[in-house]
């Protein structure tokens, strides 16, 4: 067990709960304002990715232009989705939104396969080169992306907790019915939170894509580690989101290193049930009745 | 009382209307000049790329053999359809798909991909007599002479083996160990088997192997654990070209200068799109992305135009159906089965996306049921593929 | 339920015991109509059992909350039947009660901790006691043989009948069924049945009128995940080869799915959802990729403008086609009978 192994897993941990925290970050958002379960979050951080792999891959533009033109977008999908099909459930039981964002995995994943064909893709890289510390690797590409899925993580809570409509998102979260007595618009609040959950999901895909690959079918993968970090977070916290992150980030990179990766997924799903029992509204959540 | 009455009522009333309609289906109507073919082929979840393409080389093989007249049987010529439906990778749709193939569609010939599909068809298709056609590398006690019907006409990478261990002997002569990577599953452990034979017969030093779960979404942890054992050459399979592809970078960013081998992959596009300047060294055994031949560059066009896109792990199957063809027609016969399998079994295709191909296997199997023949490998070097070698496999003695 | 057919009804008990009849006579004699043509057998089997697992799940339902371990449950019994074949050599009839008794053990030790948590997150500790049931079977291989899976799980014998024959398995699978759903059925109807729907309307409230919940959810928690072990059973000795990925999380979503199309307000929905979709599933696989489409398609369309699933359908078209009453308040009331369900 060398330094240069400890430190090595420990950089791959924290790049992993970065990114990792950055798809969660968009579905504990949309959790606690809506209180709807978006299953289909992983999907959405797919048509991101393959948004981005059209953008500079095939049609040549610049690639931080079209990680932002893919938030863009995805945000107006993400809204257009809440308007169309979560909002004639609003009030009603979890089960439904489940039940439509479920078949939305469905809808969407198999369209991509028709619309993007089988064959598996990535987006290339936009930087490489490394440097070295201690006898470990970390490439400028990780530090980047590390580097923006905290900046973005950081920007979300700012926004939650010093702006006016942060503000308003909260209040719909805790209360929805004294805010909207206090005048806030909660219809506009809702599709709001839900464009800004899905285009931080998307922008998460862009930045997965480029690390790795892309193919119609990565999105219930990330859909997958989104709840696991949300839930045992709480729903509805930042801070819950990207404790949660490096929680199932330390676990995958050590586990997986130092025993076998079957036994990494065990021990995440057993720390996420121990954790629920302790606290069973995760670890900063808030209560749901 | 009435609730559930008025469950049993549209219970039934469901179930017979769909007995009715079914029973309408082909099975009464004329179907004389018409062979038909099944496809129980994953065209969704993990390997949908290797579903699809097989599918792919099967439609566009029928295609072909019924536009020059279809397949000459005595004296008549019969032409082929192909019904194919998705067995999703998992082996319980994969039951459900082969039952309705040979009982509702009264199909005698199957192609399938992937061991969870296959085995879920082998113990339905096996004593119905119906002859698969599949790509299967795991599960190789479901193979062999107690399966006589069974056909691996893909090559594993057991066979694979013996043409691109010989050219990296040559290409790289200094190495003397490697470390393996495959999917924690039945075909991850085959395959591991395989290396370890492999490089026995080839005096390279096995270092061990990780297994990777399906759902994994990043590399490092498993690349940096090989690493530690400090391997001169890394064999990963079988694995889809997005994850060696990740694998592949991953290895490169920690450090590893070796060449990465890859059976299974098949596509040399995805690797580089996904590591870039990194995809220097990794070589891909039956890849051939530079069609030699005329009837291969062809192939490759139709390709295009029929599908959009040309899969090349699609050419590397697309001889199957054609070997099917000329064994029914040596055979004389397309029902019974029995025949078109000892005919299948000699029969030697020249010039087809993979070379000369044919059936091996008695010494090794007890029956010649293994598919095998030229192994087009290409590398990566400089950002780009090229063909690096072109050989049949050199089996070894007793094969 | 509406005071006019009821009465109609009570009036002519005659047509109700004839319907019921006839729907009986042809469920037994299903196979001899359709001359025993194995695929159609095999359609009606894997039915039954979806049946099974989408009623036990709406047990579960029917207090308020969903279970996504329901597929691991059904996979211990599953596993349990088919280890016992194996190493011990005992047939299906030991399997399925010894499935049924693991299977209720490791609920019964399994709800208690996880009672504590709440609708989503509930959904969450759920998933993952799933996933670690999955996973254990795949993880220890030599015991349970792994991701390679079981062979040869073979179908028992009754003294002549031999069980590998599908339409002999077609009247094993349907008496499971028609236990599973009577069971159901009967519990929803009983005193226990409103203690659970009482639950999932204000489980506060109900404490507060003495309602012991925790008691309640467990005991249903175990008898569901029991029914899906023993559905679990059947099923391994059907398809004779099990392995870990027939029990992950999409087993227990289409359940879920099942009960939502089919509706939730009676053991009606869970058996007219999982039929309905298990047969256009079987119609569209000739489709390829456009059929998972149109599942997701018709789930929306049914969660949008079909609340109430497809058992509402009767009483939408009753209240279509009835005229109503001409004063405004016995309008009002006949209109809140048929609108509202529960849920």
């Amino acid at each position: 067990m060398t330094l240069q192994l400890i430190v090595q897993m420990a950089i791959t941990g924290v790049t992993l709960g970065l990114i990792y925290g950055l798809i969660a970050i968009g579905l504990t958002l949309i959790f606690g304002v809506m209180r709807i379960i978006q299953y289909a979050h992983g999907e959405i951080y797919m048509l991101g990715a393959y948004f981005l792999y059209y953008w500079f891959d095939k049609w040549h533009l610049p690639y931080w232009a079209g990680f932002v033109m893919s938030a863009v977008v995805i945000f107006f999908f993400g809204a257009g989705l809440q308007l169309l099909l979560f909002r004639p459930l609003h009030g009603k039981d979890m089960l439904y939104s489940l039940a439509v964002s479920l078949a939305l995995i469905f809808i969407i994943s198999s369209a991509g396969i028709i619309a993007f064909g089988a064959v598996i893709r990535g987006i290339s890289s936009f930087v490489t080169g490394q440097i070295r510390i201690a006898g470990a690797e970390w490439t400028y590409e990780r530090m980047v992306i590390a580097g923006i899925s905290l900046v973005l993580i950081i920007a979300l809570w700012f926004l939650l907790q010093r702006t006016k409509i942060g503000l308003a998102m909260r209040a719909v979260a805790e209360d929805p019915e004294t805010s909207s007595l206090q005048g806030i618009n909660n219809r506009r609040i809702h599709w709001v939170a839900m464009g800004l959950g899905s285009a931080l999901s998307a922008m998460a895909g862009c930045l997965m894509g480029t690390l790795m690959f892309i193919v119609p079918s990565m999105g219930f993968l990330a859909t997958i580690k989104a709840f696991m970090i949300v839930i045992m977070g709480g729903l509805g916290s930042v801070p819950g989101a990207l404790v949660g992150g490096f929680v199932i980030g330390f676990i995958d990179s050590f586990l997986t290193t130092l025993a076998t990766s079957e036994l990494a997924y065990i021990i995440g799903f057993v720390t996420i049930f121990v954790i629920l029992v302790f606290k069973p509204s995760g670890l900063f959540g808030q209560a749901w009745e | 009382m009435r609730k559930a009455m008025l469950l049993f009522a549209g219970l039934l009333i469901l179930l017979i209307g769909f007995s009715a309609c079914s029973r309408g289906t082909p099975s009464g109507m004329i179907e004389d000049k018409v062979i038909k073919i099944g496809g129980c082929v994953p065209l969704t979840g993990a390997v949908a790329y290797w579903g699809i393409s097989t599918d792919q080389a099967w439609k566009d093989g029928a295609e072909v053999i019924n536009a020059r007249g279809g397949v000459k049987v005595g004296n008549k010529n019969y032409m082929l359809k192909i019904i194919a439906y998705d067995s999703k990778g998992v082996t319980a749709d994969a039951q459900t798909v082969t039952k309705r193939l040979i009982e509702q569609d009264k199909v005698k010939y199957i192609y399938n991909q992937a061991a969870a599909s296959t085995i879920g068809m082998l113990e339905i298709s096996e004593p119905a007599k119906v002859i698969s056609s599949v790509a299967c590398w795991g599960y190789l006690e479901q193979y062999g002479k107690k399966f006589p019907y069974h056909f691996r006409s893909e090559m594993s990478d057991y066979e694979q083996g013996f043409a691109y261990m010989p050219f990296m002997k040559t290409k790289y002569p200094g190495i003397k160990t490697a470390a393996f990577l495959g999917p924690d599953d039945k075909d991850g452990y085959d395959c591991y088997y395989s290396f370890q034979r492999l490089m026995k017969y080839y005096s390279v030093e096995d270092l061990g192997v990780e297994y990777f779960q399906w759902e994994t979404t990043d590399f490092y942890p498993l690349v940096t654990k090989t690493l530690q054992k400090k391997p001169d050459m890394i064999i990963t399979s079988p694995t889809p070209p997005g994850i060696t592809a990740s694998i592949v970078k991953a290895a490169r960013e920690l450090g590893f200068k070796g060449p990465v081998v890859s059976p299974g992959a098949n596509e040399v596009k995805t690797i580089l799109e996904v590591c870039g300047e990194q995809a220097d060294g990794v070589v891909l055994p039956v890849t051939l992305e530079t069609p030699q031949t005329q009837s291969q560059k062809d192939l490759a066009e139709r390709f295009k135009k029929r599908f959009g896109e040309f899969n090349l792990y699609a050419g590397n199957l697309s001889w199957w159906v054609y070997a099917l063809a000329e064994a029914i027609t040596t055979a004389g016969t397309f029902e019974d089965t029995t025949k078109v399998a000892d005919a299948l079994e000699d029969v030697v295709l020249k010039d087809t996306y993979v070379g000369t191909a044919r059936y091996a296997g008695e010494g090794a199997y007890g029956i010649k049921r293994q598919g095998v023949y030229d192994c087009y490998t290409m590398m990566i070097e400089k950002q780009k593929g090229y063909l690096a070698d072109v050989r049949f496999p050199e089996l070894p003695p007793g094969y | 339920m509406n005071d006019n057919s009821t009465a109609r009804l009570r009036r002519s008990p005659l047509l109700a015991v004839l319907l019921w009849v006839i729907g009986v006579t042809l469920l037994l004699a299903f196979p001899f109509i359709i001359s025993q043509e194995s695929y159609i057998l095999h359609v009606a089997i894997v039915v039954f059992f979806n049946i099974c697992l989408a009623t036990s799940m709406w047990l579960i339902w029917s207090l308020g909350f969903v279970s996504f371990a329901h597929a691991g449950f059904m996979g211990i019994g599953a596993y349990t039947s088919a280890l016992f074949l194996l190493r011990l050599g005992l047939p299906l009839w030991v399997g399925v009660w010894a499935g049924a008794l693991v299977g209720a053990v490791i609920a019964l030790v399994v709800s208690l901790p996880l009672m504590r948590t709440r609708a989503v997150y509930f959904f969450m500790a759920s998933w993952a006691v799933g996933e670690v049931i999955k996973r254990i079977f795949a993880y220890y291989r030599s015991f349970f043989g792994g991701w390679e899976g079981l062979f040869k799980i073979m179908p028992p014998k009754l003294g002549p009948i031999d069980f590998a024959n599908r339409t002999a398995y077609y009247y094993l699978a349907m008496a499971l069924m028609v236990l599973i759903v009577l069971a159901v059925y009967r519990m929803n109807k009983t005193r226990t049945g409103w203690i659970f729907w009482s639950i999932h309307e204000a489980e506060v409230l109900s404490s507060h009128v003495g309602i012991h919940a925790l008691k309640y959810k467990v005991a249903a928690f175990t008898i569901a995940s029991t029914l899906a072990a023993m559905t679990g059973a059947l099923y391994a000795h059907y398809h004779m080869y099990i392995n870990p990925r027939s029990f992950d999380i999409w087993a227990s979503e289409f359940a879920l799915v099942h009960i939502i199309v089919g509706g939730l307000s009676t053991v009606a929905g869970p058996v007219l959802g999982a039929t309905f979709l298990t047969i256009v599933d079987e119609l569209l696989r000739p489709t390829e990729f456009y059929r998972i489409i149109i599942f997701g398609v018709i789930l929306i369309l049914t969660v949008l403008f079909l609340p109430g699933g497809l058992e509402s359908i009767p009483r939408r078209i009753r209240a279509r086609f009835w005229r109503l009453p001409d004063d405004k308040e016995n309008q009002k009331s006949i209109l809140k009978a048929f609108g509202k369900g529960r849920k």
